[in-house]
């Protein structure tokens, strides 16, 4: 299996996936942001525009920023799940 | 509310910050090593491999204590159009004698490896613990608060920022401004696993020998590239772009990668392996110029936290680990005079800029812009030498003298003499300091 989806990149993971989201976005700005980076910029798909929304599927988040740099607004602030939660990388 | 109080609170266990906290547990320092992660390196990632100075000069015997994977002998370059390659390999074999130069490791591995060396030395090493804001006494600097909600607060002379390239805390002191997409790339990378006989007759590498592959013209022209190194059981296959071209080109990082692995050239050196893990990290970019203030009252910030890497050696890791040592010497002093102010902390300073990582970084200070500026470098001067290859060795009956016609025709109309002129003037200026 030379490729695979995002999903199952992501699938290949250990995650220990803590209850709250960690991504605070101020939403107010993406309805008029018009290239919305944080969708194809994230390396783990955690942006999706759905409905006038920004969808957020933070479970997948490997926490390493790009979104926070990349948001035109700078709308987006990562926080670090708490407590050892999120990411845990085997091989790194 | 919980409150302790330590000579130096350290905030990640990464290679810059366990060098730090190692050396002053050494010095008798009472150290908190904070980590955000499960274990130290549960968050981290890189290409990678790591050169065997500085460490050597903490760990003398590591050689034969780390978790090494591989002992680098061959490093390649593959300088790739879409169906051909201009490939060249450096290969020394007294790499695979000691002391040897370079390694292949893995993260979740090594930094718990090296972390475990700073508790060993009296530091207390606190993983699952994520710091989210600085304490202030004034104008200076004095603890962090910790922990969901932020309910525990550790106080300490001197706190080291190691926190990583998106360094909230080197943020939160006012040492820097948050990084622009002009300043940073976004690695992402994965593991494949493959048999450890197949990786060593593939890459024609002897029993723990390691091949680090650096690939040139797989980024559609954004500054970057392509890698793979061989781990023991396993390759690290990724590659590296610029946030700024990623924003503009709209490519998708993961799309881009599955683009490497497909390419006709990199597929067989890849071929049954099975994939293992997806990562992805942040990697500083802007070199000299990036560089933040480096401490104020009560702090000082270290490694990637402080934009201390140079990309086009792949070093990142040395550095850190360099200036870990000079924090810790630092703060060794502060304590001394029990003085933890700016004006002893930037003894840190002044051995940093004394030293090779300082040193390196200015000379090579012009690159970062001189790469960020030229996509020729990342797609047209990669297509046109495979152009120039395939004219040369190809037999159709043409003369050479009428191949060279059309390769100067080919030259003229991609990029122009002009600026292939300006071009090898500037690179000229980079190897020639």
């Amino acid at each position: 299996m030379i490729t695979m989806s995002i999903d199952e990149k992501l699938s290949l993971n250990t995650y220990k996936v803590y209850k709250e989201n960690h991504i605070i976005v101020d939403k107010e700005k993406c309805i008029t942001c018009i290239d919305k980076p944080c969708i194809y910029c994230c390396p783990t798909n955690t942006y999706s525009w759905e409905n006038d929304d920004l969808i957020i599927s933070f479970e997948g988040c490997v926490e390493c920023g790009t979104c926070e740099i990349v948001c035109p607004y700078k709308k987006i602030r990562l926080t670090y799940p708490p407590l050892g939660h999120g990411i845990i990388y085997r091989y790194g | 509310m919980q409150k302790e109080k330590f000579d130096a609170i350290v905030v990640g266990a990464g290679p810059a910050g366990t060098t730090s906290a190692l050396i002053m547990a050494k010095a008798g320092l009472s150290v908190a090593l904070l980590e955000r992660g499960d274990y130290p390196g549960a968050k981290n990632m890189y290409g990678g491999a790591i050169y065997r100075w500085p460490l050597e000069l903490i760990v003398p015997d590591f050689a034969e204590k780390a978790p090494i994977e591989r002992r680098i002998v061959d490093h390649r370059f593959m300088i790739l159009s879409k169906s051909s390659g201009f490939n060249f390999s450096f290969k020394n074999l007294s790499f695979a004698q000691p002391p040897y130069n370079a390694f292949t490791t893995l993260r979740a591995k090594f930094d718990l490896w090296y972390a475990k060396l700073a508790e060993e030395a009296g530091a207390l090493l606190a993983t699952s613990v994520s710091v989210t804001d600085l304490i202030w006494d004034g104008k200076k600097i004095v603890g962090v608060r910790a922990g969901k909600g932020s309910e525990n607060e550790l106080y300490g002379n001197i706190v080291i920022a190691a926190d990583g390239a998106n360094s909230k805390l080197a943020i939160q002191a006012g040492l820097r401004h948050p990084l622009r997409p002009e300043e940073v790339a976004l690695g992402v990378k994965e593991i494949l696993e493959l048999d450890r006989k197949i990786i060593e007759s593939r890459f024609n590498l002897g029993e723990n020998e390691g091949v680090a592959i650096q690939a040139l013209g797989v980024t559609h022209g954004m500054m970057g590239g392509g890698f793979i190194y061989t781990n023991k059981n396993s390759l690290s296959i990724g590659l590296v772009v610029l946030l700024e071209h990623l924003i503009k080109s709209k490519i998708r990082p993961y799309d881009l990668l599955d683009e490497f692995k497909r390419h006709p050239l990199i597929e067989p050196l890849i071929e049954g392996g099975e994939p293992k893990e997806y990562s992805a990290h942040l990697v500083p970019e802007s070199g000299y110029y990036g560089i933040p203030k480096l401490y104020t009252d009560g702090l000082m910030v270290v490694g990637d936290a402080a934009s201390l890497t140079s990309s086009i050696y792949q070093e990142g890791v040395n550095m850190a680990i360099e200036s870990g040592i000079y924090a810790a010497k630092a703060a060794i002093k502060a304590k001394e005079l029990g003085d933890y102010s700016s004006n002893t902390l930037s003894y840190y300073e002044k051995l940093l800029k004394s030293s090779y990582v300082m040193k390196e970084l200015y000379q090579l200070k012009d690159l970062p812009k001189i790469f960020r500026d030229n996509p020729r470098l990342f797609s047209i001067y990669p297509d046109l030498i495979n152009y120039v290859m395939k004219e040369l060795f190809s037999m159709d009956g043409e003369l050479r003298r009428v191949k060279s016609k059309k390769i100067i025709k080919m030259i003229r109309q991609r990029v122009g003499f002009s600026k292939l002129l300006l071009d090898l003037i500037k690179a000229r200026k980079i190897f020639s300091y």
